[in-house]
Order: C-alpha cells, then sequence, then structure tokens
C-alpha cells in the first residue's frame, strides 16, 4: 500500500498510538512530527496523502496548523483529520473555518479512524474558494452527482466557466 | 494546484459567486483496496492497541508525575503569564491523559482528567484552590494507574469519579470566581 500519512502529536505515546492503528491497517509509509512546524517542513519532503492531527499542542496549535497548510503550504489541499477531546459547537465551527476535513473524537477508536481514513479515501470532498474561505466542501453530494464533477473535470473537459453545460449539471447539489 | 482535477465557478443562492475545485481521486488507487480499509482491519488494530496498555502505564506514569510537579509551580509562578503558561502546559498535559485513557482501557483516568482539563481553564479561579485540585486530581488519577483500575474500577473507582466531578463543580461555583456550576459534565 502506497499510502503516506503525517501523524502530528506533541505526545509521543500518542504518536506511537496512531502509528500503530496505521500499521494494523496495513499503512507503513508513516512519518510523525511532534510540533507544527516540522509537520509543514515534512509536507514538502514526505508529500503526505493525509495529516491526522492533534487540536491541543504546546506553541502552534492544531487549528493553527491547518490554517497555515490551508493558507500557503506545498499542498493546501491535503486531507487533515483533527484528533479533539473537545467537541463543543465553537470548536467544531472553529475547526470548520480553519479547512478541517475529518474529526475523529478522543479516545480515539480504531474504527473511527478506519472510517474517516476511508471517508476520504473512497469519497474526497471538493474544495471551495471564496472571498472569505478556502477548505474542503462539507456539504455532501449524490454519489451520482459527484461522478459527474469528476468526470467534467478532466483535463480534456477543461475548466468549465459559470454557466456552461458541464457547471449546470454540478449545480444540482443535494 | 497539486491534487486539483478542474474546477468550476459557481453562484451561491445568496448570490456569492465562489469557485468549487474537484480534488483527483488518486488515494484508491493508492490504497490498493477499491473498498477502502475493511472492518476487520480495525479489530486487529484493536488488538494491537491493548498490547500497547503496559507502555500507556509509563507514559501515564510521567505525565501525571509532571502534573505533580505543576501544582507548586503554579503557587509560586512569579507572574499573571507565569501563571497561565503553568495552567496551559497542565491543559495539554490533562488533553493527552483524556485522549489516552479509555482507549488503553482507563475510562477514569479521562473522567478525571477531562475534570483536570475544565479547572486549568478557569483564569479567575483562586489560585491556592486551583494548586490544591491539580494536586488531588493527579493523585487520584496516579492511584488509578497503580491499582491498575480498568474500567469503571469498581466501588473505589465510582468514589474518585465522584469526587472529581464534584471538584469540578466547587470550582465553576461563581462564588469562587468560576463561570457556572455544572459544567463538570
Amino acid at each position: 500500500m502506497n499510502l503516506r500519512i503525517l501523524i502530528v502529536d506533541d505526545h509521543a505515546g500518542m504518536r506511537r498510538l496512531t502509528k500503530t492503528i496505521l500499521a494494523a491497517f496495513g499503512i507503513r509509509r508513516v512519518r510523525e512530527a511532534s510540533t507544527a512546524e516540522e509537520a509543514l517542513a515534512l509536507i514538502r519532503e514526505f508529500e503526505p496523502d493525509i495529516a491526522i492531527v492533534d487540536f491541543l499542542m504546546p506553541g502552534m496549535t492544531g487549528l493553527d496548523f491547518v490554517k497555515l497548510v490551508r493558507g500557503g503550504s506545498d499542498d493546501p489541499m491535503l486531507p487533515i483529520i483533527m484528533l479533539t477531546a473537545s467537541s463543543t459547537q465553537h470548536l467544531v465551527t472553529a475547526a470548520r473555518d480553519a479547512g478541517v476535513t475529518e474529526f475523529v473524537a478522543k479516545p480515539v477508536s480504531p474504527e473511527a479512524l478506519r472510517r474517516r481514513i476511508n471517508e476520504i479515501i473512497l469519497h474526497p470532498r471538493n474544495f471551495i474558494r471564496s472571498a472569505t474561505f478556502f477548505g474542503p466542501d462539507r456539504r455532501r453530494k449524490r454519489p451520482e452527482a459527484v461522478e459527474e464533477d469528476r468526470r467534467a473535470a478532466t483535463p480534456e473537459a477543461g475548466t468549465p466557466e459559470a454557466g456552461s453545460d458541464a457547471t449546470q449539471a454540478q449545480e444540482r447539489v443535494t | 494546484m497539486k491534487r486539483k482535477a478542474g474546477s468550476f465557478i459557481r453562484v451561491s443562492e445568496k448570490g456569492y459567486t465562489y469557485e468549487e475545485i474537484v480534488v483527483a481521486d488518486d488515494l484508491k488507487t493508492k490504497m490498493e483496496r477499491p473498498e477502502g480499509i475493511p472492518p476487520d482491519a480495525a479489530r486487529i488494530a484493536q488488538q494491537a492497541v491493548e498490547r500497547l496498555q503496559d507502555e500507556f502505564v509509563e507514559w501515564a506514569r510521567r505525565d501525571i508525575a509532571r502534573l505533580a510537579e505543576l501544582a507548586p509551580e503554579l503557587a509560586s509562578a512569579p507572574s499573571d503569564a507565569a501563571v497561565e503558561e503553568t495552567r496551559q502546559q497542565a491543559r495539554i498535559i490533562a488533553h493527552d491523559l483524556r485522549g489516552q485513557g479509555a482507549t488503553f482501557g482507563y475510562p477514569l483516568v479521562t473522567e478525571i482528567a477531562t475534570c483536570l482539563g475544565t479547572i486549568m481553564r478557569l483564569e479567575k479561579l483562586d489560585r491556592e484552590m486551583q494548586q490544591d485540585m491539580l494536586q488531588t486530581l493527579a493523585e487520584m488519577m496516579r492511584e488509578v494507574i497503580e491499582q491498575r483500575m480498568r474500567g469503571d474500577g469498581g466501588a473505589s473507582g465510582e468514589k474518585l469519579r465522584k469526587k472529581a466531578h464534584r471538584m469540578a463543580v466547587l470550582a465553576a461555583d461563581p462564588a469562587r470566581g468560576g463561570p457556572a456550576a455544572g459544567i463538570a459534565g
């Protein structure tokens, strides 16, 4: 399996736990960062497919890290799973505004992590760029609409502009 | 841009224009399994996690010992900034213990650490009281780990759980500088 995952957590124990779970999933191309700063460098060097990031870390928090990735890293559309022990509405809203792709609540269970990774692999979210936001589209579309998106978005089809047939086809957002 | 397969310009119901970027669908290929990670892998992972329990005990011991050290540091911190820095360290350790406890079969550690995290967020709480609670909750977690109180910990565990929740409610009492009662949840 060639999937590459970056774990960002200040606690060595949590990194070991996450790595153990990923190994059991068959994912062995894993790198670890103990700080958000270190993780930003690894995005460039290791080119992960997914990052798993702890919310609360000393120095730069997980949320700060997500904002930096979305705002100006080498891979602004990197799927990011945030591990959080708290799921208050305030936090969830802040995390979504920052551009978090998926959440896993602590205590981390292998099943919860499996589901979120599968969600990213099997149903990748499109991204939204507006004047005030850049991040994953958290609305869910019908599977056939998602498939239409992908077909229409092939390089051969080019990049449709507003009002084109392809764009109108994509407006069927559920 | 990396991962971009194409994009569309759209107009929202409220009239805002935005770009929808279609993400390349290539992770399934890297995964080499069209169905993703199978459910059975989670069961195997759970068994692997259980084999880490002895290591968790060692991590928890170190974290709890650090919490116990932070209590006197909280009392002697020379400035508001130093107090907040100490509280932040305690919050981060509590957050880690909260996240790991239940994963490794120690939900009592998770509950006590949750109460500690709540108390360490109360900036206006009397500093001596906060120090005392930090010391006490650290000691309670130490007891859970040293006595190997897995699961609910039986009658002893219930006593510790109630005590931790009472402390969190007490700390939240507005008369003592807390925001409100009933935050311990």
